[in-house]
Formats: structure tokens, C-alpha cells, sequence
């Protein structure tokens, strides 16, 4: 009996052991497949030209490629317009829907707030390109109609508008959420430590200064990681709004992905787009350390404070 | 919120209300000028002055859509790839969140880690290598790369992770005491108490997947298999075509998108989010 019992004992052990491996394997399976196996064969292909090892010549090909950097700063552009002009703006309306006099009516404005997020690259183009195109244009008839302009701008096709235009695409498109994502960091700080700021006599400002926005520092750093790579990403709204030939005037609407699956599907450079990928992750990961490391910096400051 | 208000903040109060009534006009204002544009006929679409409600309605770009591109069965596919997206998200995301949250095990911290770490290689590395891959598999053309990274996506595994962690491990032991089987505990147990995390995770993959446009642009190459979202991207090409087609295919696209945010509702929706957000 007593053997029986520890066998059988043993036995659902030993099962038991291997049972979380079982239910976690779907991932690690797929992505060594779909993922790893990709990632290290295009690191090798990046390092190769028509089946011959090449060494780093297309990492040098990629990085003296003046359209290349080109692209980069676009992106570079656009990524420093949704840090600086877009997410103060959508912090701004955060502590707007904070406030417990709209309380009745933050459900509604969230939902609104959230709908460009889910809206597809698509429709974001075919309609924002009736929105900014040049003739009858819903912008420059506004613009014409309060006297700002008098002849019309051609927002897409203009190299010193383009960046602007994607800039105030992407303030609706993200404006929305980010302000969501600020609203559930505010709504995260406890009631308390405001109060005993208002019991130490401090300002509606310094209260802001030093509570709020150190506290909304967790969700500040996942909000701008996601708008640097999100700016990494332009592809869709910029194919979509000047047709798939078109990178812009002088190459204002090149974007770092427009770049690499033009070099990949239509030079037909499939070693020189894979180098590409790499680059742009590298210069990727380098913006979010930084990043990551000036958060952290002021981090600390505010601790002491 | 008992205070009688005084004049001060009725006044605030109505200010706040009116900026806000603003920005959401102004957010809901594209959809305003897709759905006007896609009933307005070319004359009036390039005239002046700008019209809201069209002065002559008419139908024919939508006659002209369902003439020009297979929408119903580009339409098809799209909630095709969207749904079998979502499904194998949250059966694959339930199973590995389950097996992180549920037990303790050597090389967890590690593996999870690991898993997390998958997030932070950027998209734009694999778009080259997988491409190959997919050619020397004969899966080109087909909609498995479509809903592959559906299935590896480690944030949703972090979304549902968060929410079965919760659970009581508490039931998991009466359970085992009355005989259950792991599986079983898993499906009557893990799956019904998370299914709030689950279920957020399945609708923003349907969301992703119904508006993916640079994958399906990969892979795709015919017309009868693209998705809505390529199908629209060439029938802006045709010579024919001006404005209103795409504006009117782009607003029944929405239609999905539009019926889940209205049955989910927003609450649960921008709270799931938060959850998965705040990681720091």
C-alpha cells in the first residue's frame, strides 16, 4: 500500500513538474520559429550580398546613404513634434477630464478621446488626403475663409509642410490616447499626498510641479516610448495619401519603413533593406535608452526633493 | 460631489465643458467629412464652399466600390483573418499567461523575462528575414504571416498575466483537492475568472488584425485574398476613382470597429489598457 502511493505520488510529481513548460511552450515555439529564426537569419543575410559573405560593406552601404538619414530625420522630426507638441497638449486634457467638475461627462469624452487610436491607417489617409489636399481642401478653405492665407498650401506635396502635415495627423491620431494614458497615471495618485501638500501651504503650481508630475513619470516613460517607436513606424498613412510611387518633395515624406520596403520590394535590395532593419533597430534602441536614462535621471531628483 | 456649486464654478465648469465639447468635435470631424464626402458627387465634392450635409446626395460611389473592387469578399477576409486572429490570441495568450501566473517553476523569472524582452526588438528587424521565410515555407500569398504575430504577441501574454494573477490561488487548491485536473482547472477556473483580460486581449487583436495594412501589403497578391484595407489601397489607384469611392469603402470599413467599441464600452476598454500600461 505504502508503495503504491509512492509511486503514484512520484508519478503526478514528476508530471506536475513538467506541466508549466507545457502551457508556456506555445509562445517559445512560435517564436523561435516566427521570430528568432528570422531575426538571426536576417542578421546574416544582412551581412551577405548575393550569397557571398560581404562583411559590414551593406551596414557601410546603409550608413552613407544620404536618403537613408534623410528618412531618419523625418522620423526624428516627427518623433520630437509628438514629444514636445503633442504630449503636453494631451497632458493638458488629461488634467482637464481629471477635474471633478466634468466628472458626468469624462465617460463620453474618453470614448471619443479613444476612437482615432482603433482607426485604421487606411481610412486615416484616404481621409486626411481630402482634408489637406491643396484644391477645395477642408484646411485651406478654413485657413482661406478666416483671411490667414490667400493662395492655397499644398500641405503633402510642399517639403517645409510635410513634416508639419504628419505632425497634425498624428496629433489626432494619438492626441486621444495619450491623454487617456495621462488620465489613468493622474487618477492613480493618491488623494493624500495632494492634501498634505494643501496642508503645507503649497501652490496649485507647486503642487503640480512637485507631485503631479513626478508621479506621472511611470506612465510619461511608456507614453513617450511609444510615441519614439511609433514614429519609427510611419508607413501606411504616407502610401496611402501620396499613392505608392511618391516619397514627397525631395523626399520630405520618406519615411524610415517607406525606405526599407521600397529598397526590399521595389530595388529588389533584399540584403540592403535587411541591413536597413537592423540600423533603424539599433538607432531605435539607442533613442529609448537615452530616454530611459534622462527618466531615470530626474527620477531620483524628485525622490529627494 | 454634495456641495451646492457657486457661481465661480458653474462658470468653470461650463468653460471646461465647452473646450471639451470642441476637441471632440474636432476628433470626430474626419469621420464627419469621410461620411459626408462618401455621399457628395464629384462636382460638389471639388467645389466651394465646404457643405456638411451634401446639397445632392447620391449613392454612386458606393455603386461604384462594390463595382470596382470584390468588397463583400475583401470585406470576408478581413473578418476572417481578424477572428481566427483573435481566437488564437487568446487561447495561446490564456495558456502561456496561465502557465506563468498558475505555477512556480525553475527558470520562470528567466523565461518571463525573456518573453518580455521579445517586445523590446523592433518590427521593422523581421520585416525582410520573415518575408524570406515565408517565401522558402510557400506560405506567400496565404494569411499565416497574417495571424502568426498574433499568436507570439507578448504584451497581450503581460495583459492576460495581470488579470489571472489575481485570481485566489486559494480555488486552485480546492479544486485540486476535488481531483481536477490541470487542464480542467485551467478551462473552468483560470479561463472564466480572467476572462475581462482575455477578452480585452481577443478585441484589440481583432482591432490590429482588421487594421493591419504594411503585412497584408507583404504578403498578399491577389485580389479575391487581400484584406479590406489593401483592397481600398488600390482602388484609390484606378483611373476612374476620385474621392468618394475610397471615402465610402473607408467609412463601411470603420462599421466593425465602431459596433466592438459600442458592445465593449469604453470603461473596460481604456481600463484593460491602463493595466497593461503601467508597468513602469
Amino acid at each position: 500500500m505504502w508503495i503504491v502511493m509512492g509511486t503514484q505520488k512520484k508519478h503526478t510529481l514528476k508530471s506536475r513538474r513538467k506541466l508549466p513548460y507545457l502551457f508556456i511552450s506555445p509562445f517559445f515555439i512560435l517564436y523561435t520559429v516566427f521570430g528568432l529564426y528570422p531575426f538571426v537569419s536576417g542578421l546574416i543575410l544582412s551581412l551577405q550580398k548575393k550569397d557571398l559573405f560581404v562583411g559590414f560593406s551593406n551596414y557601410q552601404s546603409v550608413l552613407t546613404d544620404t536618403r537613408f538619414w534623410k528618412a531618419i530625420s523625418n522620423a526624428s522630426l516627427y518623433m520630437l513634434g509628438s514629444i514636445f507638441i503633442i504630449l503636453p497638449i494631451a497632458l493638458l486634457a488629461a488634467l482637464l477630464l481629471n477635474n471633478t467638475l466634468i466628472h458626468r461627462i469624462r465617460g463620453i469624452v474618453s470614448t471619443v478621446f479613444f476612437v482615432p487610436n482603433v482607426t485604421s491607417v487606411i481610412v486615416i489617409g484616404i481621409t486626411f488626403k481630402v482634408i489637406l489636399r491643396t484644391n477645395n481642401g477642408v484646411i485651406n478653405q478654413i485657413l482661406m475663409n478666416l483671411g490667414l492665407i490667400s493662395k492655397s498650401i499644398s500641405f503633402l506635396r510642399n517639403p517645409s509642410w510635410a513634416v508639419w502635415s504628419m505632425i497634425f495627423i498624428g496629433a489626432w491620431r494619438y492626441f486621444g490616447v495619450n491623454s487617456l494614458y495621462f488620465l489613468s497615471g493622474l487618477q492613480n495618485i493618491p488623494g493624500e499626498l495632494n492634501e498634505a501638500a494643501r496642508i503645507d501651504g503649497a501652490s496649485k503650481w507647486q503642487e503640480f510641479a512637485h507631485i503631479t508630475l513626478p508621479m506621472l513619470k511611470p506612465i510619461s516613460t511608456y507614453i513617450i516610448f511609444t510615441a519614439i517607436t511609433g514614429s519609427f513606424s510611419i508607413f501606411g498613412e504616407v502610401l496611402t495619401m501620396l499613392g505608392s510611387d511618391s516619397t514627397g518633395a525631395r523626399d520630405s515624406m520618406l519615411y524610415p519603413v517607406l525606405y526599407l520596403y521600397n529598397t526590399m520590394f521595389r530595388d529588389g535590395n533584399m540584403y540592403k533593406a535587411a541591413t536597413m532593419g537592423y540600423v533603424i533597430a539599433v538607432i531605435l534602441l539607442l533613442i529609448t535608452s537615452i530616454q530611459r536614462a534622462l527618466m531615470r535621471d530626474k527620477d531620483e531628483g524628485g525622490v529627494r526633493v | 460631489m454634495k456641495t451646492a456649486l457657486n457661481p465661480r464654478k458653474i462658470l468653470l465648469r461650463t468653460v471646461f465643458f465647452l473646450i471639451l465639447a470642441v476637441v471632440c468635435i474636432l476628433t470626430l470631424y474626419p469621420f464627419i467629412i469621410m461620411i459626408s464626402g462618401s455621399f457628395k458627387t464629384d462636382l460638389e465634392m471639388n467645389s466651394y464652399p465646404l457643405r456638411i450635409i451634401p446639397q445632392t446626395g447620391t449613392l454612386a460611389h458606393y455603386v461604384k466600390l462594390f463595382a470596382t473592387i470584390p468588397f463583400f469578399r475583401q470585406f470576408g477576409n478581413s473578418m476572417l483573418v481578424a477572428v481566427v486572429s483573435a481566437t488564437g490570441a487568446m487561447m495561446f495568450n490564456g495558456m502561456v499567461a496561465y502557465g506563468f501566473s498558475r505555477f512556480s517553476f525553475r527558470g520562470k523569472h528567466t523565461l518571463f523575462t525573456l518573453l518580455l524582452a521579445t517586445m523590446l526588438i523592433p518590427s521593422q528587424v523581421y520585416l525582410v528575414p520573415q518575408f524570406q521565410m515565408y517565401k522558402s515555407m510557400s506560405l506567400f500569398g496565404t494569411y499565416v504571416p497574417l495571424i502568426v504575430p498574433s499568436l507570439i504577441n507578448a504584451f497581450g501574454v503581460f495583459l492576460v498575466c495581470q488579470t489571472m494573477k489575481q485570481i485566489p490561488v486559494d480555488l486552485y487548491e480546492s479544486a485540486t483537492i476535488d481531483g481536477c485536473g490541470e487542464f480542467k482547472i485551467f478551462l473552468r477556473i483560470a479561463v472564466p475568472l480572467s476572462a475581462a483580460g482575455i477578452g480585452l486581449q481577443g478585441v484589440l487583436t481583432f482591432m490590429n488584425a482588421w487594421n493591419d495594412f504594411l503585412t497584408p501589403l507583404i504578403y498578399l497578391n491577389n485580389d479575391i485574398r487581400f484584406t479590406l484595407p489593401i483592397g481600398l489601397m488600390k482602388l484609390q489607384s484606378f483611373y476612374n476613382v476620385s474621392y468618394g469611392s475610397p471615402l465610402a469603402g473607408a467609412a463601411l470599413s470603420c462599421v466593425p470597429i465602431v459596433i466592438l467599441i459600442g458592445v465593449v464600452g469604453q470603461k473596460y476598454f481604456v481600463q484593460g489598457m491602463m493595466a497593461g500600461a503601467v508597468k513602469g
